[in-house]
């Protein structure tokens, strides 16, 4: 083997397409020695001779940070090569060079590769590679399209030259005089030990000494070397004491600097920079008066597919799971002789009306989860989050804080721990106390069924209302403790990567949806379904005696009735003192879906199971429940079309006509049992049917604002301790009732 | 005291700013391209005076080797990192997943 020469790059910038171009199938593929990174060797043959290409593993440096770094450098230094072929992203000239300017600091001959050109040239970069090698020091400077080998050729031209003549460039002298003056003193002492200027080059050890490079310093003690150690040690105390700077950053510095000078001839940007989609797209999306007002008509739009897209669906699975399912399974049960029994009633009152009452709300997550999934893939969370920052700030909160919050609307828990993203520890307390008023997808389903139940169509603006009163809230709590218990500094401000905006990606977009519809099943299937069956065991045993036996039993006698009754007064001044409404916050403690889960057993469970029974008919039942499926995916489609006109008619003097598929001619609104008896219920509690309306924003306003469930109450005990989660779980409660009053005693005078 | 260097103009940044920036928008004031940033700001968080917050991908609850369903996967931000307050807790498993 007559010559070796090196690969380096950066990653991902096509080292590996052109090694293959250069040496075609004559490769090995094994790891470095005693390391787990991948090593691979080829052959190429130039003119008849036999030259080894090792191609480096991708790295932006050569300090001593990172394994593949030190191997990089380890095999320059140790093996050397004859030469080192730099590949350089054309399009990332800055960035790479800084390769190249390391590269060059260890004296190796370099060819640089400038792969990527038809992508520089597509964003309107011109380089002049003659230029370049020139202001590298005149190294040869080769143009590839690696992925098109495109330059193939010339670069072998020039590996046989350097072979050839294998000079190194001359070094790049530091224009900052202390750190010339102490490289060059360093350097003298180097020379002057031939062991180590045998083994090292003299410019590259004494800036790695200057570095403190970690690995070097244990190398030069190994071999007895304490005498240089610390003449660099005092070399890097002259410099700071000089130019109020350490040495490292000064040498890294004069890299840049260095990498100033190259690009200053050889590289010409558009006169005008040329602005991406993406740029185009922020220059309105974050735009300091546009991007808060399209940020919350992001959220309205996603707020009315939500409630309104999935409602054709959550109709359809109401009516399987509470009709027909509820009948079939009465009809075996009683085949089998058990139609009396607690067991039926445990089946049908219990499980069927608690886990298929939140069950229902399965096409409403999916299609919260979707408009999420949307958002987040296409880039535009980040966008949210940088928009919401200046209103943050504005509230003396760290604008940081939002991002934990956007996490608290799929779950509170992760939003908490997210809040281990912000430094301060006064941030985390605080901005994991306001996630909590973020509204979860949990709570989603019971804006939903209120909305449905009192507001029909326009579900959808009572759904949005919600979640932005819970980001006001938020700001609003957050203002407030700032200026009294979390009084200090005002929040520095942080820098964020704004990735360019893409079409989201199917594929991860409904993967997403999956895992976390998924998530919630599950939930249902455990949580949901254990707590449903001790809430039907609390709804059967008597209150007192004398009201009923086990299973037959009025629910306000029973011991859950009576217990809850025991609340319904502290909720009567937000209009909803009922035993019903009481005992459904109570349970919803332990999640906010049992809030559902509690209603659809103690609001209808009892009505429905002493309904007399119908006769089944499992085909027709069948045939019609396929019906009615095909009727809510083309309802689907046209709740679909009619997000235009209702987002487009929030303008003023706007009335853009709906789509309509089906008559409504004959047409009888679609009123859920459970949804006619919450009606009932807060008309009768809060004294008129406007006033029950009322009642139930006031009902949802508590949901929100009140302690999110109990794992998020022991994520919080986790985070902050018990102390904090206590604090947390009085305040929530306390806001809760005193807003659920306020919006509740308002709304009625309003009203009227 | 000569001209600051770039690599410490980009710390200036950080501390002057009194709004959120994005990358492009330091990239655009220091004349650089937002790769060559990206460098720069590589080594203020190796040096230890800038933090930089990458996606989370796990709550810390369930230990779920895939990370939660419910974590939005957010950008990268960096701000400048104040010795006094900083914390470092780890990811503790065993709790109750809310999922």
């Amino acid at each position: 083997m007559a010559f070796t020469i090196a690969l380096a790059g950066n990653p991902n910038v096509g080292k590996s397409t052109l090694f293959n171009a250069l040496t075609g199938s004559h490769q090995h593929v094994g790891n470095w020695p005693g390391k787990t990174v991948e090593k691979k060797e080829g052959r190429l043959q130039l003119d008849g001779q036999d030259v080894l290409v090792v191609d480096l593993p991708g790295t932006y440096s050569l300090t001593a940070y990172s394994l593949e770094e030190i191997i990089a450098r380890d095999y320059i230094l140790d093996e050397q090569p004859a030469a080192v072929i730099a590949v350089v992203d054309a399009s990332n000239l800055e960035r790479n060079l800084y390769l190249v300017a390391q590269l060059l600091e260890m004296s190796k001959p370099v060819i640089v590769v400038l792969n990527m050109t038809d992508t520089a040239a597509s964003r309107g970069l011109k380089i002049d590679a003659q230029r370049l090698g020139q202001a590298l020091g005149g190294i040869p400077v080769v143009e590839t399209i690696g992925n098109r080998s495109v330059g193939v050729d010339q670069l072998k031209q020039a590996i046989r030259q350097v072979l050839r003549n294998p000079s190194p460039a001359p070094l790049p002298a530091p224009q900052q005089r202390v750190l010339a003056s102490e490289l060059a003193a360093l350097e003298q002492q180097i020379a002057a030990d031939p062991a180590l200027s045998q083994r090292y080059t003299t410019r590259w050890l004494a800036t790695k000494l200057l570095e403190a490079d970690p690995v070097v310093q244990e190398a030069l003690t190994a071999r007895g070397a304490e005498a240089l150690l610390q003449q660099a040690e005092a070399a890097q105390g002259r410099i700071e004491e000089a130019t109020g700077e350490d040495a490292e950053t000064l040498v890294v510095d004069q890299r840049y600097a260095f990498i100033a000078t190259v690009i200053q001839g050889a590289l010409r940007r558009p006169a005008q920079a040329v602005l991406t989609r993406s740029d185009r797209i922020d220059r309105l999306v974050t735009h300091r008066i546009w991007g808060l007002p399209i940020f919350l008509l992001m959220m309205w739009v996603v707020f009315q597919f939500t409630a309104n897209v999935s409602a054709p669906y959550l109709d359809w699975i109401d009516g399987f799971v509470n009709g027909s399912l509820y009948r079939w399974v009465g009809a075996l049960m009683t085949a089998l002789g058990l139609g009396d029994s607690w067991l039926r009633a445990l089946l049908t009152d219990g499980i069927i009306a608690g886990v298929g009452g939140v069950v229902v709300f399965i096409p409403v997550l999916m299609c919260l989860y979707l408009a999420l999934a949307l958002l987040e893939d296409s880039g535009y969370m980040a966008r949210a989050a940088f928009v919401m920052d200046r209103v943050m700030r504005l509230m003396g909160l760290h604008g940081k804080s939002f991002l934990p919050m956007i996490v608290g609307f799929g779950c509170t828990v992760p939003a908490v721990y997210a809040t281990r993203t912000l430094e301060n520890e006064k941030d985390r307390k605080l901005t994991g106390f306001l996630a909590t008023f973020m509204s979860c997808g949990a709570r989603l389903p019971v804006y939903v069924m209120i909305g449905t139940a009192f507001f029909g169509a326009a579900s959808g603006n009572l759904v949005f209302a919600m979640y932005l009163l819970g980001i006001a809230v938020a700001l609003a709590v957050g203002f407030g403790f700032k200026h009294t218990v979390y009084r200090g500094q005002p929040p520095a401000p942080f820098v964020m990567e704004l990735p360019p905006y893409r079409l989201p990606r199917a594929s991860d977009v409904l993967r997403q949806v999956w895992r976390r519809t998924r998530g919630f099943v599950r939930r249902a299937g455990t949580l949901i379904m254990t707590v449903s069956m001790v809430l039907w065991l609390l709804v059967a045993i008597p209150g007192r005696p004398g009201v009923g036996t086990f299973n037959a039993v009025a629910p306000q006698d029973s011991l859950f009735g009576r217990m809850s009754s025991l609340l319904a007064p502290v909720f009567a001044p937000a209009g909803f003192g009922t035993w019903q409404a009481a005992g459904s916050l109570v349970t919803g403690f332990l999640a906010k879906e049992v809030v559902i889960a509690t209603m659809s057993q103690i609001y209808v469970g009892d009505e429905d199971s002493e309904a007399p029974a119908e006769a089944v008919n499992f085909p027709a039942e069948l045939a019609a429940s396929l019906l009615d499926f095909g009727k809510a995916a083309a309802l689907t489609v046209q709740e679909i079309f009619n997000i235009v006109p209702r987002t487009v008619n929030l303008l003023p003097f706007v009335n853009l006509p709906e789509v309509s598929f089906f008559s409504d001619a004959g047409e009888e609104e679609d009123t859920s049992s459970l949804e006619a008896a919450l009606v009932q219920s807060f008309t009768v509690s809060a004294g008129s049917e406007r006033a029950g309306q009322v009642a139930a924003v006031a009902f949802s306003v508590f949901v929100l604002l009140y302690v999110p469930c109990m794992v998020a109450v022991s994520a919080m005990r986790h985070e902050f301790g018990a102390r904090w989660m206590w604090a947390q779980i009085g305040f929530t409660l306390a806001l809760a009732w005193f807003a659920a009053v306020l919006v509740f005693q308002v709304g009625r005078l309003v009203a009227g | 005291m000569s001209q600051p260097s770039t690599l410490r103009q980009v710390l200036t940044i950080f501390e002057n700013t009194t709004t959120p920036l994005s990358l492009p928008q330091i990239a655009h004031e220091l004349s650089i391209s937002t790769e060559a940033l990206d460098g720069m700001l590589q080594y203020w968080v190796r040096k230890g005076r800038l933090k930089e917050t990458a996606a989370m991908r796990e709550c810390g609850t369930c230990g779920s080797k895939d990370g939660c369903a419910f974590v939005v996967e957010l950008p990268h931000s960096y701000e400048l990192a104040s010795s006094s307050n900083r914390i470092d807790i780890p990811i503790i498993g065993g709790m109750p997943c809310a999922h």
